[in-house]
């Protein structure tokens, strides 16, 4: 007979590391993760396959290289961000608050790796004209911005339901 | 918060696999209640306690008996 009131070694009852740093999930063989690997594995060969037709002679400046990037990157990433957000409402109280606490911190480090890129990529350009190096690095300040616009929103529009 | 989940767990002959099925959470998450590196949200401390046929707070208590705040009584 097995004695059930021992607790499992901390390396046992711990998540899977390879299943959270290698594929983003918890590892708890549900059915939902295994929908979202397999969407997520589909989306990254479709991924892969643009990349290698992108560097196929001639193809980059083809009119349907256009087409096919118009269509393919951003559509197929905000279908997986859709898929994840799917399988994260399948996640118990415990998985859901690391997946938060995960974003939370990409948030942070998100916004000030980019001020911080873009501060210095600016400074370090300052030798060129203002105008041409400044849109260059505009993004990333803009990436900053939105992030950070987009979080103010949600609180707002999250304080309301409480 | 301190808790005798894992005494209730062996008392009823369970595992951490077979509690957090009934639960509906993971085996991880019952391990990091009973470890108390994890309080629980209250609807799975009532969801345990029906479980176990238990009150909450007999489950569930505070480190000699002082959450940090003062009761009317006093």
């Amino acid at each position: 007979m097995t004695d059930n009131s021992q607790s499992q070694s901390p390396a046992q009852s711990r998540w899977p590391i390879s299943e959270m740093l290698m594929r983003g999930t918890f590892g708890t063989k549900t059915e939902a993760e295994h929908r979202y690997m397999t969407r997520s594995k589909i989306v990254g060969w479709v991924l892969l396959l643009w990349l290698l037709i992108g560097m196929l002679p001639g193809m980059l400046h083809h009119p349907a290289m256009r087409l096919i990037t118009l269509l393919l990157p951003a559509p197929l990433v905000t279908y997986i961000a859709w898929e994840k957000h799917r399988y994260f409402l399948t996640l118990d109280e415990l998985t859901r608050r690391i997946e938060m606490e995960g974003m939370a911190w990409a948030y942070a480090i998100g916004v000030l790796a980019s001020l911080w890129l873009g501060g210095i990529g600016y400074a370090l350009s300052l030798r060129w004209p203002l105008d041409q190096k400044f849109l260059a690095y505009a993004p990333f300040f803009l990436f900053g911005l939105l992030l950070a616009s987009v979080k103010g929103a949600y609180r707002y529009f999250a304080a309301r339901r409480y | 918060m301190k808790n005798d989940l894992r005494v209730l767990r062996a008392r009823h002959n369970l595992t951490q696999a077979e509690l957090a099925e009934r639960l509906g959470v993971s085996r991880q998450t019952v391990n990091a209640i009973e470890t108390e590196r994890y309080d629980p949200s209250l609807i799975l401390a009532f969801k345990i306690a029906a479980v176990f046929g238990q009150p909450v707070e007999k489950i569930f208590f505070a480190e000699n008996g002082n959450v940090g705040t003062r009761s009317f009584a006093e």
